[in-house]
């Protein structure tokens, strides 16, 4: 299973992966929607998390290019500080299918990714 | 590094222990420590990562507010503020909150902004000396 994690900031990034990496998954890492999104089109990934506030793309526009331009529907997890209603309801309006907010909890962000992934 | 590792477990359980920097407690690595899961080379690599970003952020939080660049200052608070809750220095996470949800409507931004920095400082000089 390869997940990809779309994340500007370097420690977020490491500590996803840290504890993807020790859960089994192969992780690939984004540091921008622009970079995500070619990643996206090259590799079949079973799971997209992103944040949402990120140069060039951020977390929006990248959702909303992989549902209505790339016709994907790979689960997308938004992972961001963001925590207002607007926000939350922004993402599952353009097709993320989770929204958990920073600082997160490691084990609560591996259990929201097996669930996806025990679907398939 | 096994030894100072240690004495950084003694330390972060003890959650009123001050560091010696002006009645500040030291940062509290639970959360890395969760996170980490055992494996004290990521704790060290995370501490590092900090050590060596967060004075930009710190520059360009100053720099922004200074400009009156409200926009830019609450990218730099939006990126420090997890950051800082990661490695534990969870005295000055309520300044920058604030400083995120309300820049605008602070009189004395400048003021908040240099206690930030003081403590963020202060933390910064207590992680060196836990790795």
């Amino acid at each position: 299973m390869k997940i990809l994690v779309v994340e500007d900031d370097f420690m977020m990034i490491k500590a996803i992966e840290h504890k993807l990496k020790s859960d089994g998954f192969a992780v690939d890492a984004a540091s921008d929607g622009n970079q995500a999104f070619e990643m996206i089109n090259q590799t079949d990934y079973d799971l997209i998390i992103t944040d949402i506030l990120m140069p060039f793309v951020g977390g929006f526009e990248l959702i909303n290019k992989v549902r209505n331009e790339l016709h994907l529907k790979v689960p997308i997890i938004v992972l961001s500080s963001l925590s207002n209603e607007n926000s939350i309801i922004e993402a599952f309006k353009l097709g993320a299918d989770d929204y958990v907010t920073k600082p997160f909890s490691p084990s609560e962000v591996s259990i929201r990714v097996k669930r996806f992934l025990m679907k398939k | 590094m096994s030894e100072s590792i240690n004495n950084c477990n003694c330390k972060s359980d003890k959650t009123n222990e001050l560091s010696d920097n002006l009645n500040y407690p030291l940062p509290d690595l639970t959360y890395l420590r969760e996170m980490a899961e055992g494996d004290e080379l990521f704790i060290k690599d995370i501490i590092n990562y900090f050590l060596k970003n967060c004075p930009g952020m710190l520059t360009l939080m100053r720099e922004s507010a200074l400009a009156g660049d409200f926009e830019k200052l609450y990218f730099t608070v939006h990126k420090l503020l997890p950051q800082l809750k990661f490695v534990g220095i969870l005295e000055a996470v309520p300044d920058v909150e604030k400083i995120k949800n309300e820049s605008k409507h602070i009189s004395d931004l400048s003021v908040v902004i240099e206690r930030v920095i003081k403590i963020v400082n202060y933390g910064m000089e207590d992680l060196k000396k836990m790795i």
